[in-house]
């Protein structure tokens, strides 16, 4: 398991290298677009670990509420945080874009909402755990569950309300010598998503270890 | 002052956006200006500064999360010796 680990790391750091070259060498800048539109390249990859990592959340939180299975609570546990972490990223990214392209960075847009929203949701995800005493595995499992049902929210937005934000159709619709640059970046974010919870859930494994011993310490001690 | 920095940074978004929604509450018509808000904006600037955001918040983490494994395996080491000590 550790070999697929170094492998993903790898395989991220030949993409850190070729992605750059194809997004700011070889995929064109169209006039009505201009060079701002390059931040798609890392903002919607970006967007689309976020959602991964709300649903990979959520499947550890059925997996844990439902089965009461550990891995599910670690698996919650890590993709939360990494949903909270993206969730920055795409909500720092995407407003760097439209202060160009829209002349303001931010605007009450429904898909702009709902991905607030979604952020501030797995954000409460990890204040329960941290904060929510005894239960606070369940709350948070039930909170990303709540998190999770936004992402399909998120996706439709611009097609059942009107929206200033591009709708679903720009990635369809990419000028063809913008394919390879976008497709690369995706696939380079979704490996380094999979390294980054590799080691997050190590992390989540270490505390339950160090949970397991504290327990069998402490019925030694009495 | 480690818990001050995560909030700020997790807060940062949500500061923007009601920032932004306090110094434009009524979303009233603007007449268009040629040369007006969105030519003032660079956008290489921009794209840098996107750009360099993604590595520096994502190796924050990984730093972060490294921190925290080599915290919990010190605890750990510390209680299997304990344990070994409580067996003996």
């Amino acid at each position: 398991m550790a070999a697929l680990f170094y492998l993903l790391c790898a395989l991220s750091a030949v993409g850190f290298l070729i992605a750059p070259y194809l997004v700011f060498f070889v995929a064109p800048v169209l006039p009505d677009l201009g060079f701002i539109q390059k931040i798609f390249f890392f903002h919607v990859p970006v967007a689309w670990t976020m959602f991964l990592s709300a649903f990979l959340s959520a499947a550890g939180g059925v997996a844990y509420l439902f089965r009461g299975r550990r891995w599910g609570d670690q698996l919650g546990a890590a993709a939360a945080e990494l949903t909270v972490v993206l969730g920055v990223l795409v909500l720092v990214t995407g407003p760097l874009w439209a202060r160009k392209a829209w002349g303001r960075y931010w605007d009450w847009d429904v898909r702009l909402t709902t991905v607030l929203i979604l952020f501030l949701i797995f954000v409460a995800v990890l204040l329960a755990r941290r904060y929510g005493g005894p239960a606070a595995r369940r709350i948070a499992a039930g909170l990303a569950l709540f998190g999770a049902a936004d992402v399909p929210l998120v996706y439709i937005s611009v097609k059942l309300w009107r929206t200033i934000h591009p709708k679903t159709t720009a990635v369809t619709s990419l000028h063809p010598d913008m394919k390879p640059a976008f497709f690369v970046c995706l696939a380079l974010f979704t490996l380094l998503y999979l390294a980054l919870l590799w080691i997050r859930l190590n992390l989540e494994r270490a505390r339950s270890d160090a949970d397991t011993l504290a327990v069998m310490l402490a019925e030694r001690e009495e | 002052m480690k818990e001050r920095a995560l909030a700020l940074l997790l807060a940062l978004p949500v500061l923007l956006a009601s920032s932004t929604a306090a110094a434009d509450p009524g979303g009233d018509f603007q007449p268009y200006k040629p040369g007006a808000a969105t030519e003032q904006v660079s956008a290489p600037l921009h794209v840098v500064l996107a750009y360099s955001l993604i590595w520096l918040v994502l190796l924050g983490f990984v730093a972060s999360v490294w921190r925290r494994q080599r915290r919990v395996e010190a605890e750990i080491r510390e209680m299997r010796r304990q344990l070994e000590r409580t067996v003996r």
